[in-house]
């Protein structure tokens, strides 16, 4: 049945016989019919040999009239070479790149991560265009945990072509000083200390005391001396070592900072145009599936949707781009405008760069010009003063 | 009150052994015929077929006959009427 059904017609006077041969060597025939002493029927394809063979013995004509399913089909290919080998190329392809590797999905953002978990596949011969059954998984995780720094715990799984190498970082690892230079605590803000916690090193400056940029606060070197008096005479022995200095040296500080804003800006503005092009997309290569290439400055939101076959995903798919066109326009800005967009530069300067610090007191000063607005802000900040610089010893 | 008919200890035999003829009909549109030993006709408005006791006779319409497995046929188109003459009569007649 494979092979598909042959339509016969067979003609003679009396089908007795071979109605009664049907029946004895099995043959499986099927819409069979008697009309006008000619006998329409239908036969799997591997069974007509079997038929024919009968219809000779019993001497009766036959006919094959129409050929059906699978059988024809595959007649027909075999009449077209090009076609049969390019549907077996494309399928043993399929095959063959449904089961090998091709990416290489690492769920880490740590860069470095990320180069040792490649280096270490391929140090195992994971690399792109390993057959996938070949890979013991349990062992290249194992070696990915051992051999990889920065991680406790590595799972590979396989989703069509693509290995998904999970890792999950190691925490709370704290960094290790590898030298063991002394360093003094110097202020970099001139300010005055509220606040001491000295961990390591000597306090120069008590709390109260005001200081001023590049003064120590705390000291590697600590000196030490010890007197004594022999024969009614003073004897100071001093003795110097080094240390790490480390602490936290609080304190209140003013920190002035100035912000300007032109009245004529360049300002980004989309244009409400909007298009979509689409690339086919072969493991890293991107085919334009357009002639026109878009003018203009554009902001590009892309999508992969990769095609799959049976399940399995190819290293193939199309990748979608959705573009939408925007322009640089010269904005002639109010003062009230300008001043506005001063006041916002000077809140995302307090978010981005003051979040350490508490802000006592702000003071701000606007200073309108003929060519923009200046905005000058005097923080009150209280936070770190210190911070650490290393020194070489004198030998 | 009808009399059951009796069943003879050579028929219980067939029955149990499977060996009677089973008839299935769906519809009028096909009907499927087990242990059948031969086929004697089959034409557009009536297939004959034997089986171990019985002759059966389908009258219809556009009938044709498949036979998919040993011993049993399937008989489809539109089937108006079912004959069974017992052999053991026609042999007799």
């Amino acid at each position: 049945m494979i092979f598909g059904y042959i339509d016969y017609v067979i003609t003679g006077d009396s089908f007795t016989k071979f109605f009664r041969r049907i029946m004895s060597d099995k043959l499986p025939v099927s819409k069979m019919c008697e009309k006008n002493e000619k006998l329409t029927l239908r036969i799997p394809a591997e069974h007509c040999k079997a038929l024919e063979r009968l219809c000779d013995e019993l001497g009766l004509e036959y006919t094959a009239t129409k050929r059906h399913g699978s059988f024809v089909l595959a007649k027909r290919f075999l009449g077209r070479g090009g076609l049969v080998i390019g549907t077996a190329a494309v399928m043993l392809s399929c095959f063959y790149l449904s089961n090998v590797v091709v990416r290489f999905d690492i769920l880490s953002d740590d860069e470095n991560i990320r180069k040792g978990v490649m280096s270490v596949l391929k140090e195992e011969g994971v690399e792109t265009g390993t057959y996938i059954p070949s890979i013991d998984l349990i062992v290249t995780e194992r070696a990915l945990k051992q051999k990889v720094e920065g991680i406790s715990w590595a799972g590979i799984t396989r989703k069509g072509d693509t290995l998904i190498i999970d890792v999950i970082e190691t925490e709370g690892d704290t960094k290790r000083e590898s030298n063991r230079y002394p360093s003094n605590l110097v202020a970099c803000e001139n300010g005055v200390i509220e606040k001491v916690e000295v961990y390591d090193g000597q306090l120069k400056i008590p709390v109260g005391s005001g200081v001023t940029k590049g003064d120590i606060v705390v000291g590697g070197e600590i000196i030490t001396s010890k007197s004594s008096w022999i024969d009614g005479k003073e004897n100071v022995e001093t003795k110097t070592s080094y240390a790490r200095s480390k602490g936290k040296i609080l304190g209140t500080f003013e920190r002035t900072v100035t912000f300007t804003q032109p009245f004529e800006d360049k300002a980004e503005k989309t244009t409400g145009k909007r298009d979509t092009k689409r690339f086919f997309t072969v493991f890293d290569a991107d085919i334009p599936l357009f002639f026109s290439k878009p003018e203009g400055y554009w902001k590009n939101e892309q999508r992969y949707s990769p095609l799959s076959l049976f399940g399995l995903e190819m290293p193939f798919g199309i990748t979608t781009c959705e573009l939408e066109e925007y322009k640089f326009s010269q904005d002639t800005l109010t003062e009230q405008q300008a001043l506005d967009a001063v006041h916002e530069k000077a809140y995302l300067y307090e978010e981005n760069f003051l979040s350490d610090y508490e802000i006592k007191d702000r003071q701000v000063e606007d200073n309108v010009t003929e060519n923009g607005v200046t905005a000058t802000v005097t923080y009150t900040l209280y936070g770190e003063l210190c911070r650490e610089v290393e020194f070489f010893i004198k030998k | 009150m009808k009399k059951i008919p009796f069943l003879s200890f050579f028929g219980m035999t067939k029955e149990l052994t499977a060996l009677s003829s089973y008839i299935s009909i769906t519809d009028d549109r096909a009907a499927v015929i087990e242990n059948c030993k031969q086929i004697v006709e089959c034409s557009e408005i009536m297939a004959k077929v034997l089986t171990g006791s019985f002759e059966i006779e389908i009258w219809g319409s556009g009938l044709t006959m498949s036979n998919f497995c040993s011993d049993s046929v399937e008989i489809r188109g539109k089937i108006e009427s079912v004959k069974l003459v017992s052999r053991s009569i026609r042999e007799r007649g």
